[in-house]
């Protein structure tokens, strides 16, 4: 090694930092060169005073008191952050907060629910809305019966006659009229062939259509 | 099972306690302005206590809390933006070339006594240092007051390991010479009384 590359290696020789080899080179050259030696020697006294006078000072006792206060400040901080409640448990308490803050000094559990509250008013609106649509529903039903139930008011011909002729006997039996009761007129029902019986009075139109068809035939 | 917080802040303080002394030295010496050294200081320490679970026992305390500091620092002399509006950026060969218009046999031994250094230090070292670039400044208060091997400044820097030996060597024969050209002014002085 020539003696500018062994002043180049001068701080970190002085440091410690080269490796074992490199260390013996040098060594070997100071030994043999007594101006490198010289040199290596004045570097090494003058970066010691260097330390030295930067490491001169002193900590400042107050500064390190406020920092370790700090420190303790921000551990109980964390330690008061671990033990926080749950976002779960922060909502149940809110409600309860909030029921409590509506819930005067001796009142009920079901006042404090019912009255007033947003869910009294829910229930009243809802009771109306049912209340009106029973209402429209209710109001379309009798028509819907009417239309839809059979004609039971109508008797047919057959059991207006068997009522007039149970009424007759009845009558006879008891001895109660003279004549014979007129049974009451059957209506027939529109499209419906009537059916005629021997005893039944022929009107005096149907006797005079059949005698103007007989004399054009 | 919850974690002993106060328990924690015990062990980081003792941890803390023997290199208070070394951290507010190497912040007073780094940073631009004097009166913001407590203040990098505490935010360094809250903020690495608050990083202090990521922290694993195996490595080194000092190298760890000196990182922190020094990013915290070199944060707040960017933020002053007063390095680059003072430094001078001075080359070893500038400051050769100065100190060469002395002849060598005027020089004086600038290597005095260790207390005499650091009175005349105490205020001019400042000054000196300011002399030097941050990287600089940090390789070399990291090695003189941190006491850390190359590898730990490069780790602490974020820098290459050859970067760390750069910065010292230009770092050291800065201060060398600024210490030597201030230490002339006196016997300079002095023979102009003559």
């Amino acid at each position: 090694m020539k003696c500018d590359q062994i002043q180049s290696l001068a701080g970190p020789y002085l440091d410690s930092e080269l490796d074992v080899r490199t260390t013996g080179e040098i060594q070997d050259h100071l030994a043999a060169c007594p101006d490198c030696a010289r040199a290596f020697a004045t570097q090494q006294q003058a970066e010691a005073r260097l330390a030295a006078a930067l490491q001169q000072g002193h900590a400042t006792p107050a500064l390190w008191e406020r920092i370790e206060q700090s420190v303790r400040q921000a551990a109980r901080a964390r330690a008061a952050a671990v033990t926080a409640p749950s976002p779960t448990d922060l909502a149940v308490q809110a409600s309860t907060a909030s029921r409590d803050r509506t819930r005067q000094p001796g009142q009920s559990w079901w006042r404090t629910w019912l009255w007033p509250s947003p869910r009294f008013y829910a229930g009243v609106a809802a009771v109306w809305i049912c209340i009106f649509a029973l209402n429209l529903l209710t109001g379309n039903l009798p028509e819907v019966v009417h239309r839809s139930a059979p004609q039971q008011s109508q008797q047919s011909p057959e059991t207006a006659r068997a009522f007039a002729e149970q009424r007759q006997e009845l009558a006879e039996l008891l001895g109660l009229t003279d004549a014979p009761a007129q049974p009451p007129k059957p209506t027939a029902p529109p499209n419906q062939t009537h059916i005629w019986n021997t005893d039944d009075r022929v009107p005096d139109s149907v006797l005079n259509r059949s005698a103007t068809s007989a004399s054009h035939t | 099972m919850k974690p002993d917080l106060t328990s924690d802040a015990d062990r980081f303080l003792a941890l803390l306690k023997p290199i208070e002394r070394d951290l507010e030295l190497y912040c007073r010496r780094l940073v631009w302005e004097p009166q913001d050294a407590s203040d990098a200081i505490q935010n360094a320490v809250l903020r690495a206590f608050a990083a202090f679970e990521r922290y694993r026992p195996n490595a080194s305390f000092r190298a760890w809390l000196f990182q922190i500091l020094t990013r915290e620092v070199f944060a707040l002399n960017r933020k002053h933006a007063r390095i680059a509006r003072h430094e001078f950026q001075l080359e070893p060969e500038e400051l050769d070339a100065i100190e060469s218009a002395d002849p060598p046999s005027t020089r004086p031994d600038h290597c005095g006594t260790p207390a005499s250094l650091a009175e005349a230090l105490d205020e001019d070292l400042m000054a000196d240092l300011k002399i030097l670039t941050d990287n600089e400044r940090a390789v070399l208060l990291l090695r003189a007051i941190g006491e850390m091997r190359y590898r730990e400044i490069a780790e602490s820097l974020d820098i290459p390991l050859g970067s760390v030996m750069g910065h010292l060597a230009r770092a050291r024969q800065k201060m060398r010479t600024l210490i030597g050209r201030r230490d002339r002014r006196p016997a300079i002085a002095k023979a102009d009384n003559l």
